[in-house]
């Protein structure tokens, strides 16, 4: 990961803290939501089911991974940093009999934030329209958080871990500080 | 600001998609028959009324899909999204489910939440 998107640990006075979570593999899947040889294929590599909801996400496999449910027919799939060529070789192989199907290494086009503790909703709402008050674990969403694109995947009560395009990181991260200091 | 379903998403504010105007405008079969004056229509005029209105609408920000709209150019109000090529809302007025001026919760507003 480029150094831009490397940022220091920030603590919130002891509420909570965002960090820029390590390099991860980030695979995005399309496909038609009826390709039921896809989508079987995929859950047979993968050891659990695509999500089949939009805005949901779900995890297991070996490397551990998470799937999140974007649209219609795409999906995001993030895993550790060293596992980014074993999926990709097993989600092509799951691809290969489906004419409208695309397996996408973006690893390196996204940077994620991670948002820690009680502070995280605070800081994500001063940004972003989303309701973070509705949202529970294991919810995704695509929005905006002020001018910069993002995913957002809530990993636990608290925890957040926002994507962005690696060049928007930067800006997020600074955005994300500037909301936190009321709250403190 | 308006609350606008997306049929995949669900309710989302309008700072997540993009206008794309007028919907049900269909593209001539035989363009190269057509005159001057009709291709002029096909290219630029628009109804732009004054009240219900079926447009065209993306989710930008979000599943990144196209849809329809209807909604009055008025009160802003929506009767409901629709899919290109499927039926259109009926228009009832004062339903629960319509445009609204806020989409923050009160909640994220204690939370310290800034616009
Ligand atoms: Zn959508």
């Amino acid at each position: 990961m480029p150094a831009a998107a490397n940022f220091p640990l920030a603590n919130f006075a002891g509420t909570g803290e965002m960090h820029s979570a390590p390099a991860r593999a980030k695979i995005t899947l399309r496909a038609k939501a009826d390709d039921e040889v896809f989508l079987s294929r995929c859950e047979s590599e993968l050891g659990f089911a695509l999500p089949s909801v939009v805005g949901q996400s779900a995890e297991g496999g070996k490397p551990p991974a998470t799937a999140m449910r974007l649209g219609p027919d795409e999906w995001m799939l993030w895993s550790e940093d060293g596992a980014r060529e074993e999926w990709l070789r097993r989600l092509e192989k799951a691809a290969a009999e489906s004419e409208f199907a695309a397996v996408v290494d973006v690893s390196d086009y996204y940077a994620v934030i991670c948002l820690r503790g009680a502070r995280a909703r605070g800081i994500l709402s001063a940004g972003c329209p989303l309701d973070f008050s509705a949202m529970r674990p294991g919810k995704c969403a695509q929005s905006h958080y002020a001018q910069a694109a993002v995913l957002i995947l809530q990993c636990g009560e608290d925890a957040f871990d926002v994507q962005t395009r690696i060049s928007f990181a930067p800006y997020l991260w600074r955005y994300f500080q500037t909301a936190a200091a009321p709250l403190l | 600001m308006l609350l606008i379903e997306c049929p995949h998403c669900g309710g989302r504010a309008q700072t997540e998609f993009a206008y794309f105007g007028e919907a049900h405008i269909v593209r001539p079969e035989e363009p190269g028959a057509l005159s001057d004056a009709e291709w002029a229509e096909y290219l630029f005029l628009r109804k732009n009324p004054k009240g219900v209105h079926c447009e065209r609408w993306m989710h930008a920000h979000g599943c990144r899909r196209f849809f329809n709209v209807m909604r009055d150019t008025v009160s802003g109000e929506i009767f409901g999204s629709y899919p290109i090529g499927g039926e259109k809302p009926k228009v009832a007025r004062g339903k629960k489910t319509t445009a609204k001026t806020e989409t923050k919760t009160a909640n994220a507003k204690t939370e310290g939440g800034r616009e």
